[in-house]
């Protein structure tokens, strides 16, 4: 099969899927399969491609936004890339979104590495992703006015001259992003173990045994005997 | 492994234990570039850490929209500054694809060797300051020599070292030097003993092997979905060079080979780079070798400028210099994603057109991005002094990283 066979296959397939939600799927003279969705499959979408057996689109390439000002209708596109390591192709996913505070959710669970780039996409775009797990600007400093990329958002920035005397460009506080523990259990469980730790935790257990501050049955030994006890019961009874 | 037995204390969230904070940067001696990494210590080791970026963001995006598509070139520069002649070349072909030119043969085979060269002094540097963070200060500098032998080849066909603003939409900027083919091969002749000098130096040595091995590790799906490219992916086993998936360039000519690792460790990203240092080597010598004869640009009048001899002699020749100069080059209307094999990874161009002289959206896609993402669960558990050895392992470079 050639690769633009595999690719219209490829459209297909999506075409079949989705049905309603695909709005436009070609393969278009730069030899890429473009797909243009509704928002509704924004996530559904590319995860179906990533844990379908045949395409498996498994290597995240980009994420990025293109602002149409008075040239569309929906204002925003979010321009997915994704490749099939195992086919060797790419695809483009397209989903316009629209409104005063465009939001979408995320794709970061289904691919780690949008985690940053949608970040970025927020800080220079201003479409949000919802579900994102820290949705905070990612180049721009946390008290910066507006989103450069916009069309409407002057190339100069919003200053220009210099300041009058006494000016305060920013009262906002700059409040550390300090991400909440990601561990429930201890640290020392989740870091990963040499040999020689391992051994030596061994001999520790046994050593503390021996000198008997360790009791040797930890609580799960019982629960076994439980149920043998109460088949027990059960016989008896009838 | 010496470097990796853990202190006695042991962090626990519920007893109320409080971490030690660290700022590794944004201006620290360990750090290559302007990188904030806040980092608790639980004694040595690493608990969290939380990387900060944006300190070198110069809006190189909403810039393009301002710029011609030549004028770009000067950006891409500033990016990957390590190897920016590849920068160049990379957006130099995205345009191209959008205009739908073909550049003759000699260009692709001099593009090519631009490439590699970039290749060997981005992966020299890499892997000379992986030494000197890892406490090994002679290789370095025993590589530098040779680097500053490329260096001179590049200033004498672009004029510049640094900042090298080489290739046109078309062709290239400018012919090649005649002595350029004696140059190349004068370069490359020591530089197989030179990589073999720094493998005895340090791929076997034991003290830079246990402090690389098994630190930093990644698993190949992982790195997929991480985003990981070049040399970074391919050490965690993954077979990906854009240069063998979708060759350009008449890359198809070559005879080469893709080195893997297997563990995407710090050791294997060091292996991988100096593996691919050979190969780049004999990519070199086969181009030269065979570098046709042909002309230096494209025949496409409206896009490529003309000698300026003949814009003072020629009528057709002052018309399009006077087109290009007031209106620009004007592709048709269209997306394009155009990826390069970087000497850093998959540097990628999604460029949108509306038939102006500028582009309407460029996004440069950049292959450190998606690695420094990845830091704040590769190093989770590991000791701090390897936090500094697998941010250099992976080449990160804070132009690129945030343009």
């Amino acid at each position: 099969m050639t690769k633009l066979e595999l690719q219209e296959k490829l459209i297909n397939d999506i075409k079949a899927q989705f049905k309603d939600h695909v709005k436009h799927a070609e393969v278009d003279h730069y030899g890429m399969p473009v797909v243009e969705i509704d928002p509704e499959i924004h996530v559904e979408l590319p995860a179906w491609l990533k844990n379908s057996e045949e395409w498996q689109f498994n290597h995240f390439t980009d994420i990025t936004s293109v602002d149409y000002l008075n040239r569309r209708e929906i204002r925003f596109e979010v321009v997915v890339h994704l490749r099939s390591h195992k086919n060797n192709i790419r695809i483009r996913i397209k989903t316009p979104v629209g409104g005063e505070n465009p939001k979408l959710p995320t794709l970061s669970h289904t691919f780690i590495g949008s985690h940053w780039t949608e970040r970025e996409v927020y800080d220079l775009m201003g479409i949000e992703f919802t579900g994102h797990p820290r949705m905070t600007r990612l180049l721009n400093p946390d008290d910066f006015d507006g989103h450069p990329l916009r069309k409407d958002f002057p190339i100069k920035g919003k200053f220009r001259g210099s300041f009058p005397k006494g000016t305060v460009i920013s009262n906002k506080r700059r409040e550390p992003n300090v991400a909440a523990p990601t561990h429930p259990k201890p640290l020392d469980q989740l870091m990963p173990r040499t040999v020689q730790e391992q051994k030596r935790e061994v001999m520790k257990l046994e050593y503390e045994r021996k000198l008997g501050l360790v009791k040797d049955e930890p609580e799960q030994t019982e629960a076994p005997e439980e149920t043998a006890d109460a088949k027990e019961e059960g016989g008896d009874a009838k | 492994m010496l470097s990796k037995v853990v202190s006695d204390a042991v962090y626990d969230v519920t007893q109320g234990d409080e971490l030690y904070d660290i700022n590794l940067g944004p201006s620290h001696p360990a750090m290559h570039g302007i990188f904030d990494n806040r980092v608790k210590l639980d004694g040595e080791r690493i608990a969290e850490i939380e990387a900060h970026i944006g300190y070198c963001h110069r809006s190189f995006e909403k810039l393009a929209e301002r710029y011609t598509y030549n004028q770009v070139i000067t950006i891409t520069d500033r990016m990957n500054y390590v190897s920016s002649m590849a920068n160049n070349i990379g957006w130099v072909m995205a345009a191209e694809k959008l205009c739908g030119i073909e550049v003759p043969k000699l260009v692709q085979y001099v593009r090519v060797i631009i490439f590699e060269m970039n290749r060997i002094i981005d992966h020299l540097v890499c892997d000379g300051i992986l030494g000197v963070d890892a406490g090994a200060y002679t290789g370095f500098l025993y590589f530098y020599e040779h680097r500053e032998f490329a260096y001179k080849i590049i200033e004498r066909m672009t004029g510049g070292r640094l900042t090298t603003n080489f290739g046109r939409v078309g062709g290239l900027e400018r012919p090649l030097y005649p002595e350029f083919k004696k140059d190349i091969l004068e370069w490359i002749k020591p530089i197989p003993k030179v990589l073999q000098e720094f493998h005895t130096l340090m791929s076997r040595n034991r003290i830079f092997i246990e402090r690389c091995r098994d630190v930093a590790g990644i698993s190949g799906d992982r790195a997929l979905e991480y985003g990981f490219s070049g040399p970074n992916l391919r050490a965690a086993g993954v077979s990906y060079d854009l240069r063998k998936a979708e060759p350009y360039c008449s890359y198809e000519d070559f005879d080469f080979e893709v080195p893997l690792g297997s563990n995407g460790d710090t050791y294997d990203r060091y292996m991988v780079r100096m593996l691919e240092m050979e190969q780049s080597l004999k990519i070199i010598e086969q181009a030269v070798n065979n570098l046709p004869e042909g002309a230096w640009h494209a025949d496409v009048p409206e896009v490529f400028l003309p000698d300026k001899k003949d814009v003072y002699s020629n009528m057709e020749a002052m018309i399009y210099h006077f087109k290009i100069l007031m209106h620009g080059i004007n592709p048709p209307e269209g997306e394009v994603y155009q990826a390069i094999e970087a000497p850093n990874g998959e540097l990628g161009f999604f460029c949108v057109s509306d038939k102006t002289a500028t582009p309407y959206r460029l996004h440069f896609r950049s292959p450190c991005l998606y690695y420094y993402q990845s830091i704040e669960e590769l190093l989770r558990g590991h000791m701090i002094a390897d936090a500094v050895l697998t941010i250099s392992s992976m080449n990160m470079i804070a132009g690129e990283l945030e343009r």
